[in-house]
């Protein structure tokens, strides 16, 4: 940490990550009627005033579904997925994890008019599980890259060991292979249920008004002067985030604790 | 050209427990194991050396199940196991990386083998503690596997391997990452539960001192073949070819033709010097052969005058090794300097010496033997 410039720089970048989280948090926490930067007084009235919003309370809710289910698809198409292409040798193997890729680096708008299409075309708008599914197919290799590269750091010997000591192929994968890669399980699955529960493009495309999720809920009420009870949701999501990175980074020193190469 | 294999005597009675016969496995063009033949004996504890690459831990993992062969068979017991997955071959293995499970306690790792076996849970805990006994590392049970020391990982990885009484206990380098002290009390360790334990034991390694020590036969292996089998001393003293000669000890290996005349047999080199050898088997006059010389068999002295006996040279190197002191000898008609261990060392550098051996100090090799 020698040098001015450098020391500047870093300051920039660190107020440059806190200025929305700053916002967000302190507007949240807001005391007057209606929002204003910087609030007059501090209170609690915009997290009253969520709960007491049914829509925003209800969208809250739908979008926590929407995680669930987000997590839910991931895990039973990731998992396998990323096992497969880490460990078995197939025609193939490398174009599919380039193709998975693109899922990611698609423009969301684009996905997005790809699945209006598709799920108009099965009539199947109006639903939640359009939205999750939508979700899942652009996020899920966030997840895949995730139990990867736990998969990458884990001893092949342990599963070859666990042979030798008599365990047939399930019992190695239950008791060797999935405690070791369950720290990429779960920091991946984290990261889709975050991305689940925040996703705004896709939703936006798919929602009707019956099954609006928290993301665009937020949007609409903000046409006019937003509400507090917005700022409190952004404060929940800023909150949510905070908890999952913290999580992410003990989960990532575990893993290199238990993991590590020899 | 696999040299016979020179059976330790009080042992070759008893009918092998364990055998390959014309074993092949190929990665391409390339024979990771080529024709490898092995007959392992109950309770013997066998060891293959060799140079990284020459094959040696591809015969264990085959011999694991963990891949499959070419060619060839391997019957344990009697039975073939060619089709027999690994987790049904009853075998205890110990890898370098030692691959204990690092999710659980010392406990659940010696417990495993029995767990998938499904024995009751009172035996279990009985024989988890006695494996723990046996390794003499009674009170740990409850450690996590990071908590322990590299020697008390060595340990549990042996008790895991040995807990559900397997019939072969593969070795495959556990020692090879450990410093030397730690080493050579795991050696020990591992010759101890030999004796006090009725397994068979094949150990990986490419440390000849080890594999000497440890072992009541060793095969040397190089290129995927399996060199020579017999005893330490065999192997040290008699060895099939120029390379198991090179690779066990420090020998000179000195290349001419066999000439047997009035004086007896020797290996004369191209540049015309003549060493006394004794030679192996019937090798004829006028063939291609190697001299076999030890480093510490060759006597080394300052000429009185010319008429001394041996062969005169002149000391380019002098290296204080601690218990020995490591010469190099630049000899008229030997191409490479001929490398001598005096326990001594009063020599100084750059000294005219004359170096003697005992004739039947010295092995000869038909050049072919090499294989």
């Amino acid at each position: 940490m020698r040098g001015p410039v450098i020391r500047l720089s870093l300051a920039f970048v660190i107020l440059l990550v806190a200025v929305p989280l700053a916002i967000v948090l302190v507007a949240s926490v807001s005391g007057g009627e209606r929002l204003t930067f910087p609030p007059e007084s501090l209170s609690l009235n915009p997290y009253r005033a969520l709960v007491g919003n049914d829509e925003i309370r209800a969208a809250l809710g739908r979008s926590l579904i929407v995680g669930f289910q987000v997590v839910a698809l991931s895990l039973i198409a990731g998992v396998p997925a990323a096992i497969a292409l880490v460990r078995f040798r197939f025609r193939f193997r490398f174009g599919l994890g380039i193709y998975m890729i693109l899922g990611v680096a698609t423009p969301l708008i684009a996905s997005a008019f790809a699945f209006l299409a598709l799920f108009t075309q099965m009539g199947a708008l109006g639903a939640l599980w359009p939205i999750s599914v939508g979700i899942t197919i652009v996020n899920l290799p966030f997840l895949m890259f995730s139990v990867a590269s736990s998969l990458f750091s884990l001893d092949p010997r342990l599963e070859e060991a666990a042979a030798t000591l008599g365990a047939e192929g399930v019992q190695t994968f239950l008791f060797v292979t999935l405690p070791g890669i369950m720290p990429g399980i779960l920091s991946g699955t984290l990261m889709v249920f975050v991305l689940g529960i925040s996703e705004f493009v896709i939703s936006l495309l798919l929602f009707t008004i019956n099954i609006q999720t928290l993301p665009i809920a937020m949007f609409a009420s903000m046409r006019g002067p937003p509400p507090p009870e917005v700022a409190a949701a952004a404060g929940l999501y800023v909150l949510a985030a905070v908890l999952v990175v913290i999580t992410l980074t003990s989960l990532k020193s575990t893993e290199q604790f238990f993991y590590r190469a020899d | 050209m696999t040299a016979q294999p020179r059976p330790v005597p009080e042992a070759s009675a008893q009918p092998a427990i364990f055998r390959l016969s014309g074993v092949v496995k190929s990665y391409g063009p390339h024979n990771a194991i080529d024709h490898v033949d092995l007959e392992i004996r109950p309770r013997e504890l066998f060891t293959l050396l060799g140079p990284s690459g020459s094959g040696k831990s591809t015969i264990l993992r085959a011999i694991a199940g963990l891949i499959g062969i070419d060619g060839g068979s391997l019957t344990i017991e009697g039975r073939d196991v060619r089709n027999v997955p690994t987790h049904q071959r009853n075998i205890g293995m110990v890898f370098q990386s030692l691959a204990l499970f690092p999710h659980m306690s010392v406990f659940d790792n010696i417990a495993f083998p029995l767990r998938m076996r499904r024995e009751p849970q009172g035996d279990i805990a009985r024989r988890v503690a006695q494996s723990l006994d046996i390794v003499r590392l009674p009170k740990i049970a409850e450690r996590r596997v990071h908590e322990l020391s590299g020697g008390q990982q060595q340990r549990v990885a042996l008790a895991r391997a040995l807990v559900y009484n397997p019939k072969l206990l593969l070795l495959d380098e556990p020692l090879g990452a450990l410093d030397k002290r730690l080493r050579e009390e795991m050696q020990l360790e591992i010759v101890r539960l030999h004796r006090e334990i009725d397994v068979t034991i094949i150990n990986v390694t490419h440390d000849q001192v080890e594999a000497m020590v440890l072992s009541d036969r060793v095969g040397v292996m190089s290129d995927g073949k399996l060199m020579q089998v017999g005893s330490g001393e065999v192997l040290y003293r008699r060895p099939a070819n120029r390379f198991v000669a090179d690779f066990l000890g420090r020998a000179n290996v000195v290349d001419g033709t066999l000439r047997i005349d009035g004086a007896g047999p020797a290996v004369i080199t191209p540049g015309g010097a003549r060493i006394a050898v004794t030679p192996e088997r019937q090798i004829p006059d006028g063939r291609r052969a190697t001299a076999i010389l030890r480093a510490e068999d060759i006597e080394m002295a300052v000429p009185g005058d010319s008429g001394s006996p041996g062969l005169g040279g002149e000391v380019t190197l002098r290296l204080f090794e601690g218990e020995a002191v490591y010469y190099e000898i630049a000899v008229p008609g030997i191409g490479r300097p001929l490398r001598v261990a005096s326990r001594t060392g009063e020599i100084p550098n750059g000294a005219k010496v004359r170096l003697t051996w005992p004739r039947d100090k010295v092995w000869a090799v038909a050049e072919d033997s090499d294989g």
